[in-house]
């Protein structure tokens, strides 16, 4: 099983939503500095919240690079294996005689760097591929949606012999 | 079968809106307990101007419930329900249009079910369970029918199924492995003695329930106490009446948890026939299900705290139909027993999955205790920076306080994981894979290869390094079990798993 890699429009993705994300927390870390009423443990409080501001910040130059470089797939007649993560790694392995559905997905984020989600539906929920190049996106969704036609095909078939 | 077209049973809006009366009584009832005086002087006769707001409040309440029944009657006159040789349509015109169409050929489960208030009009609910996944439990319909129409719904329903298997049977593999569906009356099937019934519900009694119902009583007893001892109750006898009731209302909340374990599964029986099983039971909502062996997606040995020092099982299935519903999140199928007994019943009704009552279940690899004993040493440093914090006040009682529940912390936690290191593990079998969850409550579980849609593996630095893997086994079952959680095994395992998710294809 051959395991394919992101191109680098999905690495600028990956920051480009890191850095949104940044931007929520520092502003609810911002409006939380404002909000906590004076107290014995203000700043100690406040200690904290620097410590969170700082670490969201390195997170957003960090995460993405690893998050990237982990990111790996692999689609063969059998199987979706999929491998994600930065600091806790999730792996995702999908039999395709499960498969029920397929669909591609694009977010503003996505679009802005022609990036796309697809998202194979299985009866005990959804994976996704995520931050595939559009083409490509379109592509797997294609071999996806024969490879279902396939296999419901060739079951009606073994069934019909038996 | 010909097309029939009909309309739910009237008092299907009685039993809508008989539960949301009762809501609205009891948020009334703990929005008016802090006004008890006010309360006690309307009961007593000596109320006053000031005290009218509570008439406003009585009013707003009487003026929502009678809107909720007219949009009830509303949307009951609006609905259809149409049957004809091939689909079952169910027709709402109200604000919104809605037409939902299922095909015969989708339908997984047809049961019947009856509450209290059901059993008080003559009527039955016939629930029609369909192939889709159940978190999509919308897509089930509910028919309310006077009880011998709902039968004979059922009946009719299920006659047409089998011929759809049959006229299927050729070209549908899936279908053709399921069985032709039968009908057997709640008569038919041997009821389990009381007193089963009732050791089930001792059996299946959690810890954490039986705390709550404990403390609630003792804090009610408590309320009450000091309501006395200040004098605020003894002013009018209304006002005794409503501070008892509210103790009352608080304890048996708490406890209805753990009195419905006694009363749920009155009258229990199961039966199987062929590759259907046949269950029935309750005492207040009475409900009756066939379960088709290949719509269940795992079967689980259940044992409780209490029910694992007397060394007592009860086995749950999972699967679509029984158990997606908040108030039936238990499809018990057989009751709490001694493993004698479990294995005989299991060679019974699922001699397919009677391997799991004698497995011997590999425990956890040592690894785990690696990264336990990390995010044990990260979460007691963190615990004792807070603790300096708040001691850096220099409070005595606060500071001893504090170290006791340091001390009481710790002793929890090794606890806990020692149970969790000795409860949990995973076989992978030939056909099933088998695992065990929990650390005082033991939740055995077997899952036929095939029945896995999708696998999630979870690794942290630790794990990763120490090459130990945990997931998540997907399912197609109802939200409660569509993620099963399986414990750590060496990562080794995962490509021998992984082949054998697709050696047991359909």
């Amino acid at each position: 099983m051959k395991y394919e890699k992101l191109s680098k429009n999905a690495l600028r993705c990956m920051y480009c939503a890191a850095m949104t994300g940044t931007v929520i927390v520092l502003l609810i870390l911002g409006a939380a500095y404002y909000i906590i009423p004076q107290n014995p443990f203000t700043g100690w409080i406040n200690m904290g919240l620097l410590i969170l501001a700082v670490i969201t910040v390195l997170n957003m130059f960090i995460s993405p690079y690893f998050r990237y470089h982990l990111y790996q797939y692999a689609i063969d007649e059998e199987y979706i294996d999929i491998v994600e993560g930065y600091v806790f790694v999730e792996r995702n392995i999908v039999p395709m005689e499960r498969l029920h559905k397929v669909k591609t997905e694009r977010g503003p984020i996505d679009r802005l760097f022609r990036v796309e989600k697809v998202i194979v539906s299985t009866a005990g929920g959804d994976v996704r591929l995520r931050f595939l190049d559009v083409e490509k996106a379109d592509w797997i969704a294609d071999t996806l949606k024969k490879r279902i036609n396939e296999i419901a095909a060739a079951q009606r078939n073994s069934s019909l012999e038996a | 079968m010909e097309t029939r077209r009909f309309r739910n049973h009237f008092t299907i809006i009685i039993e809508q809106v008989f539960k949301t009366l009762a809501w609205m009584i009891m948020i009334t009832f703990w929005a008016l307990l802090d006004q008890l005086e006010e309360l006690g002087a309307l009961l007593d006769g000596g109320m006053n101007l000031k005290d009218r707001w509570i008439y406003l409040v009585l009013a707003a309440v009487l003026a929502f419930e009678a809107g909720v029944v007219l949009l009830k009657v509303f949307a009951w006159a609006k609905t259809y329900i149409t049957i004809d040789e091939k689909t079952l349509t169910v027709d709402k015109d109200t604000l919104i249009k809605k037409k939902d169409t299922i095909g015969i050929k989708n339908i997984s489960n047809v049961n019947v079910e009856q509450s209290v208030l059901e059993r008080i009009f003559g009527t039955m609910a016939v629930k029609i369970d369909t192939n889709t996944l159940s978190t999509a439990n919308s897509n089930d319909v509910r028919i309310v029918l006077k009880k011998e129409h709902a039968l004979e719904l059922k009946d009719g329903l299920l006659k047409r199924m089998e011929q759809y298997r049959e006229d299927y049977a050729v070209s549908d593999k899936m279908v053709k492995e399921g069985a032709a569906p039968s009908s057997l009356r709640d008569e038919e099937i041997a009821s389990a003695p009381l007193s089963k019934v009732m050791l089930h519900g001792i059996f299946s009694m959690r810890i954490i329930a039986l705390a709550v119902v404990i403390t609630t009583l003792g804090a009610g007893i408590f309320l009450l106490v000091d309501q006395f001892a200040r004098g605020e109750i003894g002013r009018g006898i209304g006002a005794i009446v409503l501070s008892v009731a509210a103790v009352l209302t608080m304890f048996f909340s708490a406890s209805w948890n753990l009195i419905k374990g006694f009363i749920r599964y009155c009258d229990f029986g199961v039966k199987r026939e062929d590759r259907q099983i046949f269950l029935k039971y309750g005492l207040l909502k009475k409900v009756s299900y066939v379960l088709p062996l290949d719509k269940i997606n795992a079967v689980k040995i259940v044992q409780t705290p209490i029910a694992r020092i007397f060394k007592r099982y009860a086995v749950e299935v999972v699967n679509i139909g029984l158990g997606d519903e908040t108030d039936t999140e238990q499809a018990i199928l057989v009751l709490y027993c001694r493993k004698e007994e479990l294995r005989r019943k299991m060679q019974l009704l699922l001699p397919e999955y009677a391997q799991i009552c004698d497995l011997e279940i590999a425990k956890q690899p040592r690894e785990v205790w690696v990264l336990w004993g990390l995010q044990g040493g990260i979460t007691l440093g963190l615990c004792i920076m807070i603790g300096w914090i708040i001691g850096s006040r220099g409070d005595t009682v606060l500071n001893f306080q504090l170290m006791i529940a340091l001390g009481c912390g710790l002793i929890t936690a090794v606890l806990t994981l020692v149970l969790n290191y000795r409860t949990r593990g995973v076989v992978f079998g030939e056909n099933k894979l088998f695992f065990t969850q929990g650390h005082m409550q033991k939740t055995s579980i077997c899952i036929d290869y095939r029945n896995i849609q999708y696998v999630r593996l979870h690794q942290n630095p630790v794990t990763k390094k120490r090459q130990i893997v945990k997931g998540d086994i997907h399912l197609l079952a109802s939200k409660l079990n569509v993620a099963q959680v399986m414990p750590y095994f060496y990562e080794k395992d995962v490509e021998q798993f992984k082949k054998r998710l697709n050696s047991n294809v359909l």
